[in-house]
C-alpha cells in the first residue's frame, strides 16, 4: 500500500487524471461493446424465425418420464441431420432408421429434405422420396416412425388459450 | 443499423472517445517536437473513423458491433504506432490499416454465401496451389518473403483464410462417403488432409516454424468441428485419440526440430543479454520500465530495438503507454473474439469459419505476448491489428470479415428481401 502511494505522489495530477480518464472509457467501450453484441443476437434470433419460416417437427413419442406425449423438434440450423446416430441433430432411435437417414436444408424460407441413402427409405405422404420440398402439415416417415412438419405454436396464442 | 440505433449511437460515442482520450494523452504526456505532427495524426485518426462509419452506414448487414470495434482497434493501433519514437504519422501504418478495413468488407462479401463458397471451393484449392508455387519459386530459396524493390509480401499469410475456408466449406460434404480400400471416407476430408500436410512441409521446410501453431490452432479446431458434427456432442473416444495423437506429433517433431528451435526452449536470455538473449531482455526491461501508466506516448527507449513495431510490440506498448492499457487493448482484441459466443453462427459451416478464425488469432497472440514476456521461446509472429506489416494486416481484416460473416450470413431467402425493400431506403423516413 505504501509502494503504491510513493507510486503515485511521482505522478502528476493531469498524468494520473488523463491515464484513468482513458482507461475508463476504454473500459466503458468494450462493455458498450459486449451490451451491443448481446442486443444483436436478439436481432438475429428474430430473423432467423424468418428464414427457416418457424417451422418444425413434431411425433408421438415417449418423453424422458416414459410417458408416451407429443414431441417437439425445432428447425433451428439451416441443415438438420436426421438419423439413429448419437450425434445427429434430431436422433430416432430405432432399427428401422438409419444412422443418416436424411437431411433438411431450409432454402428461401422453403425446407426440403434429402434422403442420404437409408435401406428403409424417407416417405413424405406416402410417397418415396430423394429429394422434395416439404409443406406444413406434410406427414414424413423414417422407417416405421411418423412425423409431422408444421409450423410452431404461436406462444402468445397458446398463453391466451390457457388463460 | 436503425434496428438498434441507440445502442450502435452509444458505442460509436465511446469508440471516439477513445480515440480523442488517447490523442489526450500524447497531447500531455507525448514526445513531439511540433504541435502540428500531433496535428495531422489527431486529423488522420478522426477522419478514418468518421470515413469508416460513414462507409459502414452505407452497408446494409444484420450487425455492425464487429465493424465498429475493427475501426476502434485499428485507430487505436494507428496512434500506438504513430507515437513510437517520437509523435508522427505512420503513413505505412495508416496504408495497411485502410487496406484491412477494405479486405473486411472483401472477406465478407465472399463468405458470407455458404451455398455460393461450397460450388466455388475448387478455386480456393487453386489459389492455395498458387500461393505454394508463389512461395517455391518467387521467395528465392528457402523463405517465405516476396521482396520487390522496398516492398515485400508474405504469401504464407495470405494461405490462413484459404485454409480456414476449406476447412469450414468441407464439413458439411461430411456425410457424403465414398468407399476407398476398406474405408468408407469423406474425399472432402482427404483434400483438406492432403493440403494441410502440404502446408505443415512446406512452414517446415521454409524454416517458418512460428507460423506453424498458428495452422496448428487451425487444424485442431477444424478436427474438433468434425468430430462434433453434425451436432455439438463430444465423441469422448474421438477426442482421447486425437489429443494422444497429438503429443506423440509434438514428441516427433521435437526430436526432429532444427538445433536452433530446440536450443531456444532453454536459453537463458540474462546470461546472453547482448548476444541471442537481447530483444526478449529488452522487451522485459521496457515492461517493467513503464510501470501501469506507461512513459509517455514516444517517450520509451523500446523504438531502438529491432522489430519494436512488430514482434515486441506489446512490450513498446506496455513501456509507452503502461501495462494497464496495453492489456485493455488485447482485452478489446478478445472481446471481439468472443462476439461468436454471444451470437452463435446459424450454419454448420459458419460456425467452423468462425471457430478458425479465433483458433488463428488466439494463437498468434499467445505467441507474440508470451514471446515478449519470455515464457515461451520468441517466435516473431505479429500481434494481429497491431503489430506494422501489410500482408499481416490485410490477412486479419480479411479474417475478421469472415467472422463478420458467421454474425451477419446471407440466405437466399435474404437475397429476395433486401433487393425488394432497397428502393425503399432511399427515403427520408427511413433514412431517420
Amino acid at each position: 500500500m505504501k509502494e503504491l502511494f510513493t507510486y503515485l505522489s511521482r505522478l502528476t495530477i493531469p498524468d494520473l487524471v488523463l491515464c484513468a480518464a482513458a482507461v475508463v472509457i476504454l473500459d466503458l467501450f468494450a462493455f458498450a461493446v459486449i451490451l451491443s453484441a448481446y442486443k444483436e443476437s436478439n436481432l438475429c434470433k428474430k430473423r432467423w424465425e424468418k428464414v427457416g419460416a418457424n417451422m418444425e417437427l413434431r411425433m408421438r413419442g415417449k418423453n424422458a418420464e416414459g410417458n408416451t406425449e407429443i414431441l417437439h423438434f425445432p428447425l433451428e440450423a439451416d441443415e438438420i441431420l436426421l438419423g439413429r446416430h448419437i450425434s445427429a441433430d434430431i436422433r430416432l432411435p430405432d432399427e428401422s432408421v438409419s444412422r443418416y437417414h436424411a437431411l433438411m436444408t431450409v432454402t428461401g424460407g422453403v425446407w426440403s429434405i434429402t434422403d442420404l441413402g437409408s435401406k428403409s427409405g424417407t416417405f413424405v405422404n406416402g410417397n418415396r422420396i430423394q429429394q422434395t420440398s416439404l409443406q406444413s402439415g406434410d406427414v414424413i416417415q423414417f422407417g416405421t416412425m411418423q412425423m409431422k412438419f408444421t409450423k410452431k405454436p404461436n406462444p402468445q396464442r397458446g398463453g391466451q388459450r390457457n388463460v | 443499423m436503425f434496428k438498434n440505433g441507440i445502442s450502435y449511437a452509444g458505442t460509436i460515442f465511446l469508440m471516439l472517445l477513445t480515440h480523442i482520450s488517447m490523442l489526450g494523452i500524447v497531447f500531455v504526456r507525448g514526445n513531439y517536437g511540433n504541435i502540428s505532427d500531433l496535428a495531422i495524426l489527431a486529423g488522420a485518426v478522426l477522419v478514418m473513423d468518421f470515413v469508416g462509419l460513414f462507409v459502414m452506414k452505407r452497408y446494409r448487414q444484420m450487425t455492425y458491433t464487429l465493424d465498429i470495434m475493427l475501426l476502434g482497434i485499428l485507430n487505436m493501433s494507428l496512434i500506438f504506432q504513430s507515437c513510437f519514437g517520437g509523435v508522427h504519422l505512420s503513413i505505412k501504418h495508416l496504408v495497411t490499416c485502410i487496406a484491412a478495413l477494405v479486405a473486411c468488407e472483401l472477406g465478407f462479401l465472399l463468405t458470407r454465401d455458404h451455398e455460393w463458397i461450397r460450388k466455388q471451393k475448387k478455386f480456393v484449392y487453386v489459389v492455395i496451389g498458387l500461393l505454394v508455387l508463389a512461395i517455391l519459386f518467387l521467395t528465392g530459396g528457402r523463405s517465405m518473403w516476396i521482396t520487390i524493390g522496398s516492398f515485400s509480401i508474405q504469401p504464407s499469410e495470405f494461405i490462413k483464410p484459404c485454409y480456414i475456408l476449406i476447412c469450414a466449406a468441407s464439413i458439411v460434404e461430411l456425410h457424403k462417403k465414398v468407399k476407398v480400400l476398406f474405408f468408407h471416407v469423406s474425399m472432402d476430408t482427404l483434400f483438406m488432409g492432403a493440403v494441410t500436410i502440404l502446408i505443415f512441409g512446406l512452414q517446415w521446410w521454409c524454416r517458418d516454424l512460428g507460423s506453424l501453431p498458428t495452422f496448428g490452432a487451425i487444424f485442431v479446431c477444424s478436427l474438433f468441428c468434425r468430430l462434433c458434427y453434425p451436432k455439438a456432442k463430444i465423441n469422448k473416444t474421438a477426442i482421447a485419440s486425437m489429443c494422444v495423437g497429438g503429443i506423440l506429433l509434438l514428441m516427433i517433431a521435437w526430436m526432429l526440430a532444427p538445433a536452433y528451435v530446440q536450443e531456444r526452449l532453454h536459453v537463458d536470455i540474462w546470461a546472453d543479454q547482448y548476444g541471442t538473449g537481447y530483444q526478449q531482455c529488452q522487451a522485459l526491461i521496457g515492461i517493467a520500465r513503464g510501470g501501469w501508466l506507461g512513459v509517455g506516448a514516444g517517450q520509451g527507449n523500446l523504438h531502438k530495438v529491432f522489430a519494436h513495431e512488430s514482434d515486441i510490440v506489446f512490450s513498446t506498448i506496455c513501456e509507452e503507454w503502461g501495462l494497464l492499457y496495453a492489456s485493455l487493448t488485447v482485452l478489446m482484441i478478445l472481446i471481439m473474439l468472443t462476439t461468436i459466443l454471444m451470437n452463435p453462427p446459424k450454419s454448420y459451416y459458419h460456425a467452423t469459419m468462425a471457430a478458425g478464425v479465433v483458433a488463428a488469432f488466439v494463437a498468434q497472440m499467445a505467441l507474440n505476448i508470451f514471446g515478449s514476456c519470455n515464457m515461451i521461446p520468441f517466435t516473431g509472429v505479429t500481434l494481429p491489428f497491431i503489430s506494422q506489416g501489410g500482408s499481416s494486416m490485410v490477412t486479419c481484416g480479411f479474417l475478421v470479415g469472415m467472422l463478420k460473416a458467421g454474425q451477419s450470413p446471407l440466405f437466399h431467402h435474404e437475397i429476395i428481401e433486401i433487393t425488394a425493400q432497397q428502393p425503399r431506403r432511399r427515403t427520408r423516413r427511413n433514412a431517420t
